[in-house]
C-alpha cells in the first residue's frame, strides 16, 4: 500500500469540489509552511515562465496516452449498440473472432442497452483496421423498445420510461427567506424562460487507455484527470471481475505522463481501463484502445442541457428582493442528479429571498458529467440576461444595477465571510477596459447593417479553494538538484510548471535545477485536475514537502551555529537562526555534510479555513458585432477581469483564460449536440457539424487579474481559475447581442437563424 | 526545411512525380530506414490481395528525409502506418476525419491531413512530420516561439499547429493577420489556445504579435 494513504493522525473536514460539500479525513501537516508575503516582489512565483514541457509538445516527443508502443501492442475496439432503447437477445462474437489478426473477445453479457453508443462488447486485434473490421462482423439481436432523446419529449406523461423508472430525477431544494414576502416588496418582477443546449467536451484528445497485464504488475496507461480516483475505481470493477486475483495498490498501477485536455469528461474512469485490462489478461499482450470522436462524443459526457424558468423581483432602487428559479436538465441514462443550476440565483448577489429547485431528466443518450464549470455556465446566462432586462425595467445602468447588489458575504450575503473577493476591482478595471460608457443606451440603437453593442455579465465560481489531502515528496540532492513528486496530472493548464516556481521560490534556487515527476500512481497521493482546485490544492502542499525536507538538515545547521534544533527556520532555501537570520546556510552547503546520496522528505497539505468560504469570481465585459444580413454574430473584443488570488505564472494562466473565453463563446454561439427523435441517434458526433471554434473567430481577449491575494485560505494565497472564465461568457455574450439589437435571444446557442428571426420580430413590430 | 516546393503551375503533384522519376534506386527491401531514395519501381509493388478482399503492397515512404519500406494495406491511412507501424507518433489523431488536423504533416513541403490520406498516394513523395520538423537538431523559429509565447496547453494538437505555422512561415512574405489567421484555421485547439498561438506565429514570421 501506498504509505502516505495510512493516516496516523487523522482528523475530519470539510471539503468543497464542483458545488458539493463533502467530509472526508486527512491527515494533518506536521509544520505549515508560512504565509509568503503580499506585497513583496517575489522571486520567481508570480513571473511569466514558458512551461517545462514546452520542448515535448513542440516537437512531438510528449507521450500521450495512445504513444507508448510496447512490444507485442495490439489494439482494442469496442463493440456499442446501435440502438437507443433495447432489450439484447444475443451478441454474437463467433464471426469476429474469426476475422484476421483478431487475438480476443469479449462480452459484457449486458442484457438491455439505454443509449446509441453504449458499450457492448470489445475485440482485440494485431492493427486497428482488423480490429474495426471484427466490430462490424459482430452480430447483436436486439428486440428495440420506445426510446427518448430529448428532454422536452423525456418531460410528457407518456414518455418511454428511461431506465425503468421515472424520468424525472430527485429534485434539490434550496429556500432562503420568505419568496412571498420578497416579490410582495418588489416594485418590478421579470419571469424569462431560458434554455441552454448539451455541449460535447471534446478534448481533441479522445478518451484513451493501455493496459498490460504483467505477472507481477497490471499497468495501465490512462487518459484521466484523477490519478487515484480511477485507480481506486479500477480495483474494484476488477476485484469484482476477477475475485480470486490478487488486485490492489500494491500491483495495479496507473502511469500517464501527458493529457491532451479532459475539461470534465475524464474525471474517474472512461470505462476502457478495465476492457483494456481484460483483454490484455486474455491475450497476454498490452491492449490499447483509442475512442474515435464520433465514440468520444456518444458516451463520455457531456454538459447537460437546461430549461429555466427564473422570476426575479428587484424594488426600482435597485436592491434584489426575491429570486425563483424552477429548473431541470437532462442527464442521459445514468442516475446522476442535474447540473447545480443554483449558484448564480443563490450566491451571486446580495438578495434575502430566493427559492430555488431543479432536477435532472433521463434520457436514453450519452450521460452528462461534469463539464467545465458544471451548472454555472447555464445558470449564468440565464440569470445574467433576466438581470439585464429587469435593469432596464427600472432604468437602471445593468452595471450600477450588479454593484448596488454586491454580496459581501456568502449565499447572497447572509452566510460567512469570503475568504477574499475583489470582484469590485474587476468590475472597475473591466468597465474600463471595455469602455463601458460606449454602450448603447438604447438597446439596437446603432444604426448601420452591422450593429454593435456591449454586454457584461458577474461570474462566481463556487469552489477553487482547492482540497486538503495531496501529498509531494521531495529529493535534496548534493549538487543542489531537487526532485518534486506527486501523483497529479498535467491536463494543460501547466501544473508541473507553477509545482516547480514555488519549488524553486522556497528553495532560492534556479527553476530549471526543479525536476517535477507527476503521473504515476506509485507517486505520494495528488489532487485531482478538476474543479478549479489543482493549484490551490498542490502548491501549498509542495511548499510543506520543502519545509520538512529542510527540516532533516536542521541537525547539520545546529551543529555548525551551535544552537538547538527549535531555534532554527528556513526560507528561500537557507536554514538560518530565527533571532539572527544572518547566521544560516544554504541547503546546498548543508547537505555537502551529511553521508546520504540526497535527502528525502515530505509534506501534505492541510485543511482549509473552517469559518470562510473560498470562491473565485470575475467580471466579464464584450463587444460584439452582429451582421444584420446574414443574422451572424462575431465578438471583436472580450474583457475577462478575474479574482483568482495570487497569479503563480500569469503567462500560463491567461492562456487557461482565453482558452475558457474561446470555449464560452462556442457555446453561445455554434455548439449543440443534435439528437434526432426518430432514430435516437446524435447526428453531428464530429467537428464538421458540432461546430468548435477555430482561429479565425477568436477575438481579441483583454485579461485582468485582480490584486487580490488570498489572506486566509492556504500559505500562498492562491485560487483556481480553470472554470471561472467559461461561466460568465455566454450571459455576457446574450447581453451584448441585446445591447447592439434589442434582440433577447433565450436558447443557446445563439444562430443566425435566431437572430434573423429576432430582427424579423422586432422589425414587424416596430413598423 | 525539407520538402522540396513546388512551381504553383505544375502543382506539387507534379513536382513530386518529377522527383520521383529522377529518384536514384537502391531498391533494398527492408521495413526500417533506407538511406537513399528508392527507385520509382520500387515505390509500390508486391499487391497482394488476402481471401477478404483487401489489397497490400510494399510501398516506400519518404519521411523526415529517410526512406521506410512498409506493407499496408490499399485502405490504409498515412496517420496509421506514420503511428502504428513506424512509431511516429508525434504525429495525432483528433477526428481521423479531416476535421481537425491533429494529424498533419507537410507533403512536398504543403501540410496535409494524413488521416485523409492513404499511405499508398504517399509514396515516393516527401513527407515531414513533427519529428522532422526541427532544423536539424536545432528547434526551427515555430517550435522557438510557440514555446517563448507559450502557444499550447493540453498539447495534443501542438504538432499539427506547428506544421501548419511552419508551412506558412516557410513560405516567406509577411503573412498578415489574415493571411495567418487563416493559414491556421484547419487545426481547432480545444483548449482555446489560439491568442498565444496567433501571436508566436505571428512573431515567428517577423510580424510582432498584438
Amino acid at each position: 500500500m501506498n504509505e502516505y494513504r495510512r493516516f496516523p493522525r487523522r482528523i475530519k473536514t470539510v471539503v468543497e469540489s464542483e458545488g458539493d460539500h463533502h467530509i472526508i479525513e486527512i491527515e494533518l501537516p506536521e509544520h505549515e509552511a508560512e504565509v509568503l508575503p503580499q506585497q513583496e516582489k517575489l522571486n520567481v512565483i508570480g513571473h511569466e515562465i514558458p512551461r517545462r514541457e514546452a520542448v515535448e509538445k513542440v516537437t512531438g516527443s510528449a507521450k500521450y496516452t495512445g504513444d507508448y508502443r510496447p512490444q507485442g501492442l495490439i489494439y482494442g475496439k469496442l463493440v456499442r449498440s446501435s440502438k437507443a432503447s433495447a432489450l439484447i437477445r444475443e451478441v454474437d462474437l463467433s464471426e469476429a473472432e474469426k476475422m484476421p489478426g483478431v487475438k480476443a473477445v469479449l462480452s459484457l453479457s449486458r442484457d438491455r442497452v439505454n443509449y446509441v453508443g453504449d458499450v457492448l462488447g470489445a475485440v482485440a486485434a494485431e492493427t486497428e483496421e482488423q480490429a474495426e473490421d471484427a466490430v462490424r462482423a459482430v452480430r447483436v439481436v436486439y428486440e428495440e423498445e420506445r426510446f427518448v432523446v430529448n428532454m422536452d419529449r423525456a418531460m410528457r406523461e407518456n414518455a418511454p420510461k428511461v431506465l425503468g423508472q421515472e424520468n424525472l430525477g430527485r429534485p434539490v431544494e434550496f429556500t432562503r427567506g420568505d419568496i412571498q414576502s420578497g416579490f410582495n416588496q418588489a416594485d418590478e418582477i421579470l419571469e424569462g424562460e431560458f434554455k441552454t443546449q448539451i455541449e460535447i467536451h471534446n478534448p481533441i484528445e479522445p478518451s484513451t487507455s493501455m493496459a498490460i497485464w504483467g505477472a507481477d504488475e497490471i499497468l495501465i496507461y490512462d487518459a484521466t484527470q484523477t490519478i487515484d480516483i480511477t485507480q481506486e475505481w479500477v480495483i474494484r470493477i476488477l476485484k469484482s471481475i476477477f475475485p480470486d486475483e490478487d488486485i490492489s495498490d500494491n500491483n495495479l498501477r496507473l502511469r500517464m505522463d501527458y493529457l491532451g485536455g479532459g475539461f470534465g469528461c475524464k474525471i474517474g474512469p472512461c470505462g476502457l481501463e478495465t476492457i483494456a485490462a481484460r483483454l490484455s489478461k486474455t491475450t497476454n499482450s498490452p491492449v490499447l484502445i483509442a475512442l474515435s470522436r464520433e465514440e468520444n462524443s456518444l458516451d463520455q459526457g457531456n454538459r447537460p442541457d437546461s430549461y429555466q424558468k427564473l422570476k426575479i423581483g428587484a424594488k426600482r432602487t435597485g436592491e434584489l428582493t426575491a429570486i425563483e428559479l424552477e429548473g431541470y436538465s437532462s442527464v442521459g441514462a445514468a442516475s446522476r442528479g442535474s447540473d447545480n443550476l443554483s449558484p448564480a440565483a443563490r450566491e451571486m448577489y446580495k438578495c434575502p429571498n430566493v427559492q430555488l429547485k431543479y432536477q435532472g431528466v433521463f434520457l436514453n443518450a450519452g450521460r452528462s458529467r461534469a463539464c467545465r464549470g458544471p451548472g454555472h455556465p447555464q445558470a449564468f446566462f440565464a440569470f445574467e440576461s433576466l438581470l439585464d432586462d429587469l435593469a432596464e425595467k427600472i432604468d437602471m445602468d445593468p452595471l450600477d444595477f450588479r454593484i448596488k447588489n454586491y454580496a459581501e458575504k456568502s449565499d447572497g450575503d447572509t452566510g460567512r465571510p469570503y475568504s477574499s473577493k475583489g470582484l469590485m476591482e474587476c468590475y472597475e478595471k473591466g468597465a474600463e477596459a471595455i469602455g463601458w460608457s460606449n454602450r448603447n443606451q438604447t438597446a439596437g440603437d446603432y444604426a448601420g447593417d452591422k450593429k454593435r453593442g456591449i454586454g457584461m455579465s458577474s461570474l462566481v465560481w463556487t469552489g477553487g479553494a482547492g482540497v486538503p489531502g495531496s501529498v509531494v515528496e521531495v529529493d535534496l540532492f548534493k549538487d543542489g538538484k531537487v526532485n518534486i513528486r506527486s501523483g497529479v496530472q498535467e491536463i494543460g493548464t501547466g501544473t508541473m510548471t507553477i509545482m516547480a516556481q514555488v519549488a524553486a521560490e522556497d528553495l532560492g534556487i534556479d527553476i530549471d535545477d526543479v525536476n517535477v515527476q507527476i503521473g504515476d500512481s506509485n507517486y505520494p497521493p495528488g489532487c485531482p485536475s478538476y474543479g478549479s482546485l489543482a493549484t490551490a490544492s498542490i502548491t501549498p502542499s509542495v511548499r510543506n514537502a520543502i519545509i520538512e525536507t529542510l527540516r532533516k538538515l536542521y541537525p547539520v545547521v545546529a551543529r555548525r551555529y551551535r544552537v538547538s534544533e527549535d531555534k532554527l527556520e528556513s526560507a528561500n532555501g537557507v536554514i538560518r537562526v530565527k533571532e539572527n537570520p544572518s547566521r544560516g546556510m544554504h541547503y546546498r552547503d548543508a547537505i555537502k555534510n551529511v553521508s546520504e546520496s540526497k535527502i528525502t522528505g515530505s509534506g501534505r497539505r492541510g485543511p482549509n479555513p473552517r469559518d470562510y468560504v473560498g470562491y473565485t469570481f470575475g467580471a466579464h465585459f464584450c463587444e460584439v458585432e452582429i451582421d444584420i444580413i446574414t443574422g451572424r454574430t462575431k465578438v471583436l473584443k472580450y474583457v475577462a477581469a478575474h479574482d483568482s488570488g495570487r497569479i503563480i505564472n500569469p503567462l500560463t494562466c491567461r492562456n487557461q483564460v482565453h482558452g475558457a473565453i474561446i470555449q464560452g463563446i462556442g457555446y453561445s454561439l455554434t455548439e449543440q449536440r443534435i439528437m434526432d427523435n426518430r432514430t435516437g441517434r446524435m447526428t453531428n458526433p464530429n467537428f464538421l457539424d458540432y461546430r468548435i471554434l477555430p482561429i479565425t473567430e477568436a477575438p481579441e481577449i483583454d485579461v485582468i487579474f485582480s490584486s487580490t491575494i488570498d489572506p486566509v485560505l492556504n500559505s500562498l494565497g492562491v485560487k483556481g481559475i480553470g472554470e471561472p472564465p467559461r461561466i460568465g461568457v455566454a450571459g455576457c455574450v446574450a447581453n451584448a447581442i441585446y445591447n447592439a439589437s434589442g434582440i433577447r435571444v433565450t436558447h443557446l446557442p445563439i444562430t443566425p437563424e435566431k437572430m434573423i428571426n429576432g430582427l424579423k420580430t422586432r422589425k414587424e413590430g416596430s413598423s | 526545411m525539407p520538402g522540396s516546393r513546388s512551381d504553383d503551375k505544375n502543382g506539387y503533384d507534379g513536382v513530386s512525380r518529377r522527383s520521383f522519376l529522377k529518384g536514384m534506386g537502391t531498391g533494398v527491401v527492408s521495413t526500417t530506414v533506407i538511406p537513399a531514395v528508392a527507385s520509382a519501381k520500387d515505390k509500390i509493388d508486391r499487391i497482394s490481395q488476402s481471401s477478404e478482399g483487401i489489397t497490400s503492397a510494399n510501398i516506400t515512404l519518404n519521411i523526415n528525409g529517410n526512406d521506410h519500406r512498409v506493407n499496408v494495406e490499399s485502405r490504409t491511412t498515412l496517420v496509421s502506418v506514420l503511428r502504428n507501424k513506424l512509431e511516429l507518433t508525434g504525429t495525432k489523431i483528433g477526428c481521423n476525419n479531416g476535421e481537425c488536423g491533429a494529424c498533419t504533416v507537410l507533403l512536398d513541403g504543403k501540410p496535409v491531413y494524413s488521416c485523409m490520406m492513404l499511405a499508398m498516394d504517399a509514396a515516393g513523395r516527401q513527407i515531414t512530420t513533427i519529428e522532422g520538423i526541427a532544423d536539424g537538431g536545432e528547434l526551427n523559429d515555430v517550435q522557438k516561439s510557440f514555446i517563448e509565447n507559450d502557444a499550447m496547453q493540453c498539447g495534443f494538437c501542438i504538432p499539427g499547429q506547428v506544421i501548419s505555422a511552419t508551412a506558412l512561415v516557410s513560405e516567406g512574405g509577411n503573412p498578415g493577420e489574415k493571411e495567418i489567421r487563416k493559414a491556421m484555421s484547419g487545426n481547432l485547439c480545444r483548449c482555446g489556445a489560439y491568442p498565444h498561438i496567433f501571436k508566436a506565429v505571428a512573431n515567428a514570421a517577423g510580424k510582432g504579435g498584438r
